[in-house]
């Protein structure tokens, strides 16, 4: 039988129309013609009568084929169609690379085509990449600080996955039992390596110059490291870029060896290749620089980045932590301890194998829960990941991954979808050439390749836009971060070509998303005959743009819901960072002294306190000074259980913060003491000075501390407490003379001052209870230092302050001088950082709407041209075809901004129900003025920009339009 | 046997009237006309396919590629609404075409 295909094939040649259409009359003609073949075998002819038969069906098949291209003119080929097929035939006889050339000359003019149009529309231009960057940007932010912060592996480190870490840090007995039950070199246990350490603690550095004589006058430099047993960087499976690390087996030398991060050596000590065997200048003592370790690391969660590494069998002039037989109290707990999983492990099993191990240790210990309060019982034991920049529950792993995509996607999709709209708005005005393009034969898909085509090219203008002003951004961040936190000055935390190469995936996205759906709607072959008998009288508009419009409405809603809890927040902040703190703060100067690491003894300490005011009250200009543990108006947790004894002896406990503040403190920030005084020198020196024991550790330390400091801790030690404290603590019961308890001290309240700074969104400070300071509280002291305070005279200025300082004792060395503005700006940073990120989120958010909204609403301009057209010919005013146009806008963002109003209401009652002081504040802070402005504002901006459409569309010529049918 | 001009002026109506009860294909089209004119009407494969194009190509009928089980694929043509209009306005102008003939005729033998 014949292969009629090939037979009609051969016969028929229709070069003038378009490709499919000629294969589908062959394919038709074909089955035919096999039709007549197969009937007339069915009435008895031979194969070859049959096939005569069939063949004479058709003779002439030139005169065929004309009739043919005759009728369907309408599927003839365009000029473009031909010599890309005549490519493509080439491509299809010849090799890939002819086919790949086809393509590319496709692109080519696709791409000048989209240039022509991108350059004649230049405000259209302008309007999608600057939005297009914004999304873009933002969303390449967010990742940027998704990959800075927590999907990068720890610098240096083996296998930095397989390493965890202790929640909770613990005594050192416990690293031991820890080593010696769970290490897999010792016992049968869930780890290969154990590694236990103090830090970042900071370390005040000289370097020892050869010949000794600098050593004395070189100012010593603050340094952060960690206090680290042995194995810590076999643990780690960091390697030395210079020397060696510690080893177990030469543990005696070990005691004055250091190890310094690649950055210390790079940063302050010139780099030197032939630092290994120099010595260092460390607190009191010196330690021998053994090894350098590699690049980039920064110790164990770099986030708090350390750049010393001290063994814990240095001597205490070396590190003052390492004091008070720390590594064999059962309840000094400064320790983290970091595993390394055996291979094969499984988290779950090594928490449990470890929790065991504590449990044990808790109870040979007797720490059992049962008489601690429930504020202050050890949480089950949880193992964080080490492997990262920073510590983080590894069941969590993934939710910052999840939040953060889901964030990224519905930026992006919110900003294509609205981009789409104005595409396909546009694409509306583009109906008629499409149309005449389909009609001379570009194929569909061709037509979506160059819509899609331009649609990139202005995405990929959007992505460059958006990813240099992330990277700008991101830069600016990181720096004025790094003022407040060391480990953004310790980074070189740039966006790295992970964040370059996801940015393009997103652009290429967004591109995509952008061009894809108005391409489709617009080269939609039915639209086409919807375009012919363009009769739309706005018949059928609300069906077709019903799902649009829904759209707007939510976007209204989200922006408006979203602007409001922003502003609520925001205004909260601005509240909590204008309360007034009833401090001048004009002529505050504070600064840092770490005695303990300037070597002082304890003696020497409190005679060093006992004399600063007055040595530093000679100097010209200063008005007062006093000393305080904590920048004053910094502690905002009230995390210390203090118990209140009343007038019969009943006891409750309360949270409150725990201040230790020097005489005169409060006269020296000039805050009046509205009940009682606040203690003085005097009065201090006749009470004996607690110790560190009995002030910090518990109970059953205290009691082993011996005779004398029970006697002691008898004594009544004299407090100030705020006016929060007061109300709370006593209610209506007179403070003065009240008694406290806090451990084995009892406190008697001598004064009440308005003092404190509420926490954000909280309404009042946080009740705070301010024992005074003494030595114990400062050697071994917090690793902040101990603050000074100095109130100037008017006139003095910083070199006079820092002239005063140099006149404190040699041995001395005061750092971070700044002045109290300064410090409480430092406090806000980091919420004025979150503020003004959800400020950017709601600004984008209303921009986006807006966006929309002129997306659509010219969209409804277009579609009703020719309605507008009529009603100008038949009279309307400019201000009616405005107000025709808008109406249908207005009544959308009117819906929009009424639904976000109870949105925003439900927000505030969700957050309300998840915290409550937030959501106390944001209730009353509901006040009728933001309310009632922001959705005005909103609907002003809303419009504003449906107002430029119909504005437009007022300007429509009836005789134009009526003429175009 | 009736002249070329005679056929060609009803060819169309022929196909869409034969497209009213069902879709059929090409070659069923031309068969039916056959069949039931008795042989006195054909229509050669180079007119009927032409035209069954400009029907389609005027949005009357509609050609779809269908495969029924168990025999070849065929390109099936049935009657759009707009098509269908059109053959009910056919119809009654040659009902009234027809009369009207009938009426001259008859009058001019008597």
């Amino acid at each position: 039988m014949r292969d009629w295909e090939r037979y009609v094939r051969g016969h028929l040649a229709l070069p003038d129309l378009a490709r499919a259409r000629e294969a589908r009359i062959v394919r038709e003609l074909a089955a035919q013609l096999e039709d007549f073949y197969l009937d007339a075998l069915s009435r008895g002819m031979t194969e070859d009568e049959a096939d005569a038969h069939a063949r004479a069906q058709i003779t002439d098949w030139q005169q065929f084929a004309a009739a043919l291209t005759n009728i369907d003119r309408p599927h003839a080929r365009s000029r473009v169609d031909r010599w890309s097929e005549r490519l493509d035939d080439r491509a299809r006889q010849q090799s890939r690379g002819w086919r790949l050339l086809a393509l590319l000359s496709d692109f080519w003019q696709d791409l000048r085509y989209a240039h022509r149009r991108i350059i004649a529309e230049p405000g259209f231009t302008a309007a999608m990449v600057l939005t297009l960057g914004l999304g873009i940007g933002l969303c390449c932010l967010l990742f940027a600080f998704l990959n800075g912060i927590l999907l990068q592996p720890l610098p240096g480190a083996r296998e930095p996955e397989r390493l965890v870490s202790l929640q909770m840090p613990v005594a050192y007995p416990y690293v031991e039992q820890f080593r010696s039950e769970l290490s897999r070199d010792h016992g049968g246990g869930v780890a290969s390596a154990i590694t236990a350490f103090i830090g970042p603690v900071p370390f005040n550095v000289t370097r020892d110059s050869g010949s000794g004589n600098d050593a004395g006058h070189a100012r010593p430099e603050r340094i952060f490291g960690h206090i680290v047993s042995l194995e810590y960087f076999a643990t780690l499976g960091v390697q030395p870029l210079l020397g060696r690390f510690f080893d177990a087996s030469a543990s005696a030398d070990a005691s004055a060896a250091v190890v310094v991060s690649e950055r210390f050596w790079r940063t302050r000590l010139n780099a030197d290749p032939a630092i290994v065997g120099r010595t260092l200048r460390i607190n009191g003592g010196h330690a021998t620089i053994i090894g350098v370790a590699s690049k980039d690391f920064l110790g164990v969660f770099p986030l708090n980045p350390a750049d010393l590494f001290v063994p814990l069998t240095a001597d205490p002039a070396l590190a003052p932590e390492l004091g008070g037989n720390v590594l064999t109290n059962p309840n000094a707990t400064p320790f983290r301890v970091v595993f390394r999983l055996a291979p094969g492990e499984t988290l779950s099993h090594a928490r449990e194998a470890i929790a065991a191990q504590q449990r044990q240790l808790d109870q040979r210990y007797g720490k059992t829960d049962a008489a601690v309060p429930v504020t202050q019982r050890r949480p089950r034991v949880q193992l964080m990941t080490a492997g990262g920049l920073m510590p983080w529950p590894p069941e969590l792993r993934k939710i910052p991954i999840v939040f953060f995509s889901i964030l990224i996607i519905l930026i992006l999709s919110f900003t294509c979808a609205n981009l789409g709209g104005l595409m396909l708005a546009r694409g509306d005005g583009r109906a008629r050439e499409i149309a005449v393009r389909l009609s001379l034969g570009a194929s569909r898909w061709r037509l979506v390749r160059q819509l899609l085509t331009e649609s990139s090219l202005l995405a990929l203008a959007g992505g460059a836009v958006g990813y240099l002003a992330a990277y700008a951004l991101f830069a600016l961040l990181v720096r004025s971060l790094a003022d407040t936190q060391s480990f953004f000055a310790a980074t070189r935390l740039t966006p790295d070509l992970r964040v370059a190469i996801t940015t393009f995936a997103m652009t290429a996205l967004a591109g995509t998303l952008v061009g894809l759906i108005p391409a489709l709607a617009a080269t939609r072959p039915d639209l086409l005959r919807g375009l012919r008998d363009a009769s739309l009288l706005g018949t059928g508009r609300h069906r077709r743009l019903g799902l649009r419009n829904l759209f707007i409405v939510y976007q209204m809603t989200a922006a408006t819901a979203l602007t409001l809890v922003v502003g609520f927040m925001v205004s909260g902040v601005i509240r909590s960072a204008s309360v007034d703190l009833g401090v001048d703060t004009e002529r505050l100067w504070l600064f840092s002294l770490d005695l303990a690491r300037d070597g002082y003894t304890r003696d020497e300490a409190q005679r060093f306190l006992l004399g600063l005011p007055d040595r530093l009250s000679s100097v010209n200009g200063v008005d007062r000074v006093s000393v305080a543990d904590e920048v004053p108006f910094s502690g905002q947790l009230a995390n210390t259980p203090i118990t209140v004894i009343d007038a019969d002896g009943r006891e409750t406990v309360r949270p409150v913060v725990l201040q230790r503040i020097g005489p005169g403190y409060f006269a020296a920030l000039g805050i009046p003491v509205l009940r009682g005084a606040e203690f003085t020198a005097d009065q201090l020196r006749a009470t004996p000075a607690p110790t560190r024991a009995s002030a910090s550790a518990s109970a059953s330390a205290a009691a082993a501390a011996g005779p004398a400091e029970s006697m002691q801790a008898n004594a009544l030690v004299p407090v100030v407490i705020n006016e929060t404290a007061a109300r709370k603590l006593f209610g209506d019961r007179e403070p003065i003379g009240a008694l406290l308890r806090q451990n084995q001290r009892r406190l008697q309240v001598v004064g009440v001052a308005r003092y404190g700074k509420p926490p954000l969104f909280a309404s009042e400070p946080t009740p705070t209870v301010m024992l005074p300071l003494t030595a114990s509280d400062v050697v071994p002291g917090p690793a902040q230092g101990l603050t000074v305070i100095v109130r100037s005279r008017a006139g003095m200025s910083l070199p006079t302050i820092a002239g005063a300082l140099a006149t404190l004792d040699t041995s001395a060395s005061p750092f971070n001088l700044r002045t109290m503005n300064e410090a409480i700006q430092q406090m806000d940073r980091g919420v004025q950082y979150s503020t003004g990120f959800y400020s950017i989120l709601g600004a984008f958010a209303i921009g986006l709407a807006s966006i929309g909204l002129a997306g659509v609403t010219a969209q409804a301009v277009s579609r009703r041209r020719k309605e507008i057209g009529i009603r100008v010919a038949l009279g309307a005013q400019r201000w009616n075809v405005v107000r025709l146009v808008m109406r249908e806008a207005i009544a959308m963002v009117a819906i929009g901004v009424g639904l976000g109003l109870a949105a925003a209401f439900v927000v505030g009652r969700v957050i309300a129900a998840i915290n409550i002081e937030m959501g106390r504040a944001l209730v009353s802070m509901a006040n009728p003025l933001m309310v009632l402005a922001l959705p005005m504002f909103l609907m002003l901006v809303a419009i504003v920009t449906c107002y430029l459409p119909a504005r437009r569309s007022s300007a429509i010529d009836p005789l134009v339009t009526l003429r175009e049918e | 046997v009736f002249s070329a001009e005679l056929k060609k002026g009803s060819v169309e109506m022929l196909i869409l009237s034969l497209l009213d009860a069902r879709a059929r294909h090409g070659y069923e089209i031309g068969k039916l006309i056959e069949a039931r004119s008795a042989g006195k009407l054909t229509f050669a494969l180079p007119t009927l396919y032409p035209t069954l194009l400009r029907l389609e190509n005027r949005g009357w009928i509609k050609g779809r590629w269908v495969e029924k089980p168990g025999e070849r694929r065929r390109c099936f043509y049935r009657l759009t609404p707009e098509g269908r209009r059109i053959l009910v306005e056919q119809r009654k102008t040659w009902e009234a075409f027809i009369d009207a003939v009938k009426a001259v005729m008859g009058t001019s033998h008597a």
